[in-house]
């Protein structure tokens, strides 16, 4: 086997490894997870709620969510929002531990989504198998 | 992001002419940078900020250039290119959605942490059109396919 095909694999790895401890350490986000373990130092910060964020329930206020099992209150209204939906939010944190809601998009179908994405996947998976092989003695993908 | 089916469908209808091992690389490249990422913080939230750095147009070129190398020679640098060029299509699609607060994908990560998109669906709104797409795929290649058999019908019988 040619020594500067592992050379670059190990490169590549080695590059992507830093970009990926560079996104985690070096972004500039506050997320909630940060400001609800941190109350007073973020107090009054807008803030972006995605990442998996689900309405838990509807109060009279607002509603309440959960993210990272952890249920946070969100005052503000939203009609026709349904328990259980995914949200993007942008919002104020108060150290009270509760949201004042900004912006909302509520994430439709979102399950439906996903579930259908599978389904490119498994057909591509599919022709990748049947136009190219693993030869595991050269560790390479050949065409058929 | 949109569904994968729609970036597959866009990918599609950018690479029909491609011979069909060099869409299949296309293909794959088209969904690349979404299932190196979504199953892992959908499965595991906590892992959210982890993959941040992995939907960017610089981490891919560096994760496509790693995947290409896993390729045999004769077909490492066209595996580069059509695989690059599916990531590309994918970035483009994504380029055009909506997102709260006019934010986006971290498009010059790791030199700039500003977001963008050009917004101008949200992420839910092409699951409507779907089965247009279905239908007009298979419209497509059924013409395609019925075209190329007279084609052949007529050079036969002028022979």
């Amino acid at each position: 086997m040619n020594i500067k095909r592992p050379v670059r694999i190990i490169l590549y790895l080695s590059v992507m490894l830093g970009l990926f401890i560079y996104g985690k350490v070096k972004n500039p986000a506050v997320t909630l997870q940060m400001c609800l373990n941190n109350p007073q130092k973020y107090d009054g910060c807008e803030i972006k709620v995605g990442g998996e964020a689900k309405v838990a329930e509807l109060t009279r206020d607002g509603f309440t969510i959960v993210q990272m099992g952890r249920k946070v209150p969100v005052k503000g209204c939203v009609p026709n929002l349904k328990p259980n939906e995914f949200v993007n939010m942008w919002v104020i944190f108060h150290k009270d531990g509760w949201l004042e809601l900004q912006e909302i998009y509520v994430a439709v179908q979102r399950r439906s989504k996903i579930y259908l994405s599978v389904l490119p996947v498994l057909l591509i998976t599919g022709l990748f198998l049947y136009y190219f092989k693993f030869n595991l003695r050269q560790i390479e993908i050949c065409e058929r | 992001m949109p569904d994968l089916v729609s970036h597959v469908v866009f990918a599609y209808a950018i690479s029909r002419y491609f011979t069909f091992s060099r869409r299949v690389l296309f293909y794959t490249g088209a969904i690349l940078p979404d299932i190196i990422t979504r199953p892992i913080y959908i499965l595991i939230p906590q892992l959210y900020p982890y993959t941040i750095a992995v939907h960017t147009p610089v981490f891919m070129i560096f994760f496509t250039l790693f995947f290409a190398e896993l390729f045999e020679k004769k077909i490492r640098q066209e595996a580069r290119i059509f695989l690059f060029a599916g990531v590309l299509s994918h970035f483009l699609l994504d380029a055009l959605q909506k997102h709260i607060h006019a934010g986006g994908y971290f498009w010059f990560f790791p030199f700039s942490w500003n977001a963008g998109s050009l917004g101008l669906f949200w992420p839910h709104e092409p699951l409507k059109l779907i089965p247009l797409w279905v239908f007009l795929i298979l419209a497509v290649e059924v013409g395609i396919f019925f075209y190329n058999r007279r084609r052949k019908q007529v050079n036969i019988s002028s022979r």
